[in-house]
């Protein structure tokens, strides 16, 4: 736009829509047309920096490999398949490639591949032979599914609480957002600790009780950034504008205050599913939450605090996991850092 | 400015009873056995015991009351002494550990302050320099590289990072071990000659004159210290960041260097003081939150503080126990929100003013 600094006197006196026409007209791909100019620019952001492409590959990968977990490690017990096989009893870690020495599971499809003949622990075990392989990529599995489930549950509480608050407004307003407050008086991870090890014994060890405490505790931001965009984008001159050539209020409500005020949420909370996957591995790394040979990051990872002063001879018990949580956290980063640039709206127009 | 701090002053005591009470109503959760931790050390042996302490303690009252004994205490009905009440600092039992959970924390804490204060410096400074550094060199290479670097920090999760440090620099070099102090240092520091004024041993070891347990305390705090700043870093670099940015634009900085001030006076003298609001009072909820228990970090480390204390009371379900690091952490925090509200209204004449 070249016509920013033009006073109006400037303009050509024929009239406004004649001054439009003699503007240039801005050509719309077919791809913008389907897409609409919001997801248009959010994609076009995401595709034109390396940083965001890099996260979007890690994302996909993590993806895909959650998808596939039965092909890539093949389960022993199909009715369990997120108990990880042990191979044998013995309380020191076993190197990368070592034989089995048990039945062995099924050998994936893609180990032939490789002219392979013996299906080996290609990750090594950890104390106890636990299979690290198997840990690590049905682990993925469950940080997906617990990332998916706890912030799509925070997210459908913080949707209600945001905005019964902004549409009724007054004491239900004051009340909601006092106890919204009452909630993050704590430290998260505390408060998630404490209420992990109350609902343990009454539902029993398992992925719940952390992720029921991890959702209690983690609910009021999403509650906050409703609340705030709703009551800003009811003010905002288009909704005004619809509202004086008299548009129905359902209408207003569903086409112009949710897509401006839920949508930037939804974004924000799928980045946010890194956060809680790290929380959920904090928690079971402390011993809260799954039985002993879940595939979960976190579990993987504690056996290794029973080696601490030989990490140097065992090495993969800490490496193979971490770089899985890594990749995933990395992606999710990435992602989220250029999708905050792209949804800023003080940065848009600026070329990101 | 004295409306608002009264005002504030005046939620404290509302925001202190939605905290107490959120925390009673998940102790409500548990069964009267695991209740009767807040004023007896030992499991009840069988169910006339229990009954009897059920009876003598209230376990069985309305609601309210048994609310109210919680926080404020209770006569015992047999010796006459006040037991319990939260607000008395009578926490109950600690039941994983055999000791009252006050004496835990007082055990405890002085680690953890000790920690802290070694933290917060390279996370605020360092933190708020390349913040600046980032600012100021918007969309150069050294603002990329200040946001991958924070990025990575981000993505780090504390254990995996603490582990990885361990692994290199104590099972491959031996040069920084995990824990809070040699087993050498710690038999001086157990000895009779030790004066404790502090409990915070670098303090306590320069007092009583011994530079080798000053330097052994000080060799368990690098990697806690490195690992906690890593990971608190990309908070600090996008907030200066991004409040600096701002700041940049406004006018009276377009003023400043339109009447031909160097680039470093705009930045050091005009545009950084106002940045810095902002990260003041992040710098409060840090601190808050370090206080608080730094669980993981000190887990892995086996740096004896309550962050460690409570990881190892929720590992064996003392309930009791990690609801008290809980609530005490809550109380930090609402005592640091407060001192940051106020220091907030000091700094900003915006806030002063109106």
């Amino acid at each position: 736009m070249t016509t920013a600094e033009q006073t109006p006197a400037q303009i050509p006196a024929l009239g406004p829509s004649s001054y439009l026409d003699s503007l240039p007209e801005r050509k719309v791909s077919w791809l913008e047309k389907t897409l609409g100019p919001e997801v248009y620019r959010i994609l076009k952001g995401i595709l034109g920096n390396p940083l965001s492409i890099t996260g979007l590959t890690l994302i996909t990968l993590i993806v895909l490999v959650a998808l596939f977990a039965p092909q890539i490690a093949p389960p022993a017990n199909k009715r369990e398949p997120f108990m990880v096989p042990r191979d044998g009893f013995s309380p020191t870690p076993k190197v990368p490639g070592t034989e089995w020495k048990t039945r062995p599971p099924d050998e994936p499809f893609w180990f032939g591949l490789f002219g392979k003949e013996e299906w080996t622990h290609i990750f090594g075990t950890t104390g106890g032979q636990y299979d690290l392989f198997y840990g690590v990529i049905w682990g993925t599995r469950t940080a997906l599914k617990i990332g998916v489930i706890a912030v799509g549950l925070s997210v459908i509480i913080g949707m209600l609480v945001g905005s019964l608050s902004a549409f009724y407004g007054g004491w239900v307003d004051n009340g909601l957002m006092r106890i919204t407050e009452i909630f993050q008086a704590f430290p998260f991870l505390l408060a998630a600790l404490t209420l992990s090890a109350i609902l343990t014994p009454v539902i029993g060890k398992g992925i719940w009780p952390p992720l029921i405490a991890l959702i209690v505790f983690g609910w009021m931001g999403y509650a906050r950034i409703i609340r705030g965009d709703i009551l800003s984008v009811r003010e905002r001159d288009y909704v005004l504008a619809a509202r004086v050539i008299g548009v129905k209020d359902r209408r207003i409500i569903s086409k112009h205050i949710i897509p401006n005020a839920i949508y930037p949420t939804l974004i924000y909370a799928s980045l946010d599913i890194s956060t809680i996957v790290i929380s959920f591995a904090a928690l079971s790394f402390l011993g809260i939450g799954t039985e002993i040979g879940y595939a979960d990051w976190g579990q993987m990872i504690s056996f290794a605090r029973n080696w601490i002063p030989s990490l140097a001879t065992y090495w993969w018990i800490v490496l193979f996991p971490a770089v899985a949580m890594v990749i995933f956290c990395l992606g999710w980063n990435l992602l989220g850092d250029a999708l905050r640039d792209i949804m800023d709206p003080r940065m848009r127009g600026r070329g990101v | 400015m004295t409306n608002y701090i009264i005002r504030r002053l005046l939620i404290m005591p509302l925001t202190l009873f939605g905290v107490t009470a959120l925390i009673f109503m998940m102790v409500m959760f548990l069964s009267p056995e695991e209740r009767s931790a807040l004023y007896v050390r030992d499991i009840p042996k069988n169910e006339s015991t229990m009954a009897g302490i059920i009876k003598r303690y209230g376990l069985d009252d309305p609601i309210h009351i048994q609310y109210w004994h919680w926080l404020v205490g209770r006569e015992d009905a047999v010796s006459g002494e006040i037991r319990g009440g939260v607000l008395r600092g009578d926490f109950g039992y600690a039941r994983s550990s055999s000791q009252p959970v006050k004496d835990l924390i007082k055990r405890r804490f002085p680690a953890t302050v000790e920690l802290t204060m070694y933290t917060v410096i390279p996370i605020i400074f360092i933190g708020v320099w390349m913040g600046i550094k980032a600012a100021v060199n918007h969309n150069k290479p050294i603002d990329q590289f200040a946001r991958i670097f924070a990025i990575l920090g981000h993505s780090l999760p504390s254990f995996i990072f603490a582990l990885v440090a361990l692994m290199v620099f104590y099972a491959n070099l031996g040069w920084f071990p995990p824990g809070r102090l040699s087993d050498w240092a710690n038999a001086v520091v157990l000895s009779p000659e030790w004066n404790s004024y502090t409990s915070l041993y670098t303090i306590d070891s320069l007092l009583n004159g011994r530079v080798d347990v000053f330097l052994d305390a000080l060799r368990h705090l690098v990697l806690p210290v490195i690992v906690l700043s890593t990971i608190s870093w990309a908070t600090y670099l996008r907030v200066t960041r991004s409040s600096m940015l701002e700041t940049l634009r406004q006018e009276y900085v377009v003023t400043a260097r339109a009447k031909g001030l160097k680039e470093r006076d705009v930045v050091n003298g005009h545009a950084r003081p106002n940045a810095l609001i902002p990260v003041a009072t992040l710098g409060g909820l840090t601190v808050a939150g370090l206080l608080g228990g730094a669980v993981i970090t000190e887990t892995v480390f086996e740096f004896p503080g309550i962050g460690q204390a409570a990881g190892q009371a929720a590992a064996q379900l003392d309930v009791i126990a990690v609801m008290s690091f809980t609530l005490l952490a809550g109380f930090i925090l609402i005592i640091a929100n407060l001192v940051v509200d106020v220091m907030y209204a000091f700094l900003d004449p915006r806030v002063r003013l109106s």
